[in-house]
């Protein structure tokens, strides 16, 4: 079953990269505050830390305000820890996205990475469009 | 009720009347393109997925077991963490609002307590 939130978020593609921002900013702030938290710090100490103020602080940590590439390097160095970029987390997710897309699929479906894509058409072909992922997901034919 | 999101460590779960309020606070996001109102909802897939949010912005115990999860534009998901008969723990969404002050209204946690005890109750 397709729920009202999930289908929010999977209304347009825009809708769907709006959301993939906010998730991702989310990730790496929760990440930020783990730290901190780790460290015993506050964000008035980090606000310090970064010669800015607390708000500054806030409003990065929240989404209001984009963070630059710089500051968050900036962040882990004070907090003596390293960024790293993976773009490639998502990797197999591509091979399955205009499948899912059509689907409207969530994209933990899709992250499962078991389905053959000729399954899934198949499914899409004789109208099994409101598969759970669940349903979709033990049915690997590769 | 609908299963919002079923993550690694709780369910999420929307009652009916946050089925109901979500597009009416959805629409009134003042942010761009709603990146506000998608703001919570990856909070709350967050939560389905973590023990915790970390931020302490951004989840707030509001008396009496009710939380509000909050995006950074006062728009809030009130709810509660409970589990179900098969033992799955979850997260309640009772309902939606887009909060314009700090402080949680009295009929806004009355309303959270209510749907929650008819919840329990079904």
């Amino acid at each position: 079953m397709i729920t009202t939130g999930t289908k929010w978020i999977y209304a347009s593609p825009e809708r769907r990269r709006i959301y993939a921002e906010e998730e991702f900013i989310l990730d790496v702030a929760e990440k930020i505050w783990k730290l901190l938290d780790e460290h015993e710090w506050t964000r008035s100490d980090l606000a310090n830390a970064l010669d800015t103020s607390r708000a500054n602080v806030t409003q990065m940590l929240n989404g209001s305000r984009n963070m630059t590439l710089r500051t968050l390097a900036r962040i882990a160095y004070i907090l003596n820890t390293e960024v790293y970029v993976n773009f490639g987390g998502k990797e197999s997710v591509g091979q399955w996205q205009d499948v899912a897309d059509a689907l409207m699929l969530r994209p933990k479906a899709v992250e499962e990475g078991s389905i053959h894509t000729q399954e899934l058409r198949l499914q899409y072909q004789t109208g099994a469009a409101n598969v759970d992922w669940q349903d979709i997901g033990y049915r690997n034919i590769a | 009720m609908e299963e919002f999101y079923s993550g690694r460590v709780r369910t999420i779960i929307w009652t009916a009347d946050a089925v109901d309020s979500w597009p009416i606070v959805a629409e009134q996001d003042p942010t761009k393109n709603q990146a506000c109102a998608a703001q919570l909802l990856a909070l709350l897939r967050r939560l389905g997925d973590f023990h915790q949010l970390q931020s302490p912005d951004q989840i707030n115990p509001e008396g009496d077991k009710i939380y509000a999860v909050k995006a950074r534009c006062g728009l809030r998901a009130y709810g509660w963490f409970g589990s179900d008969e098969d033992g799955r723990r979850l997260f309640v969404v009772s309902h939606f609002i887009m909060k314009k002050k700090q402080k949680l209204s009295p009929g806004d946690l009355r309303k959270a307590k209510e749907i929650r005890d008819k919840f329990e109750k079904d």
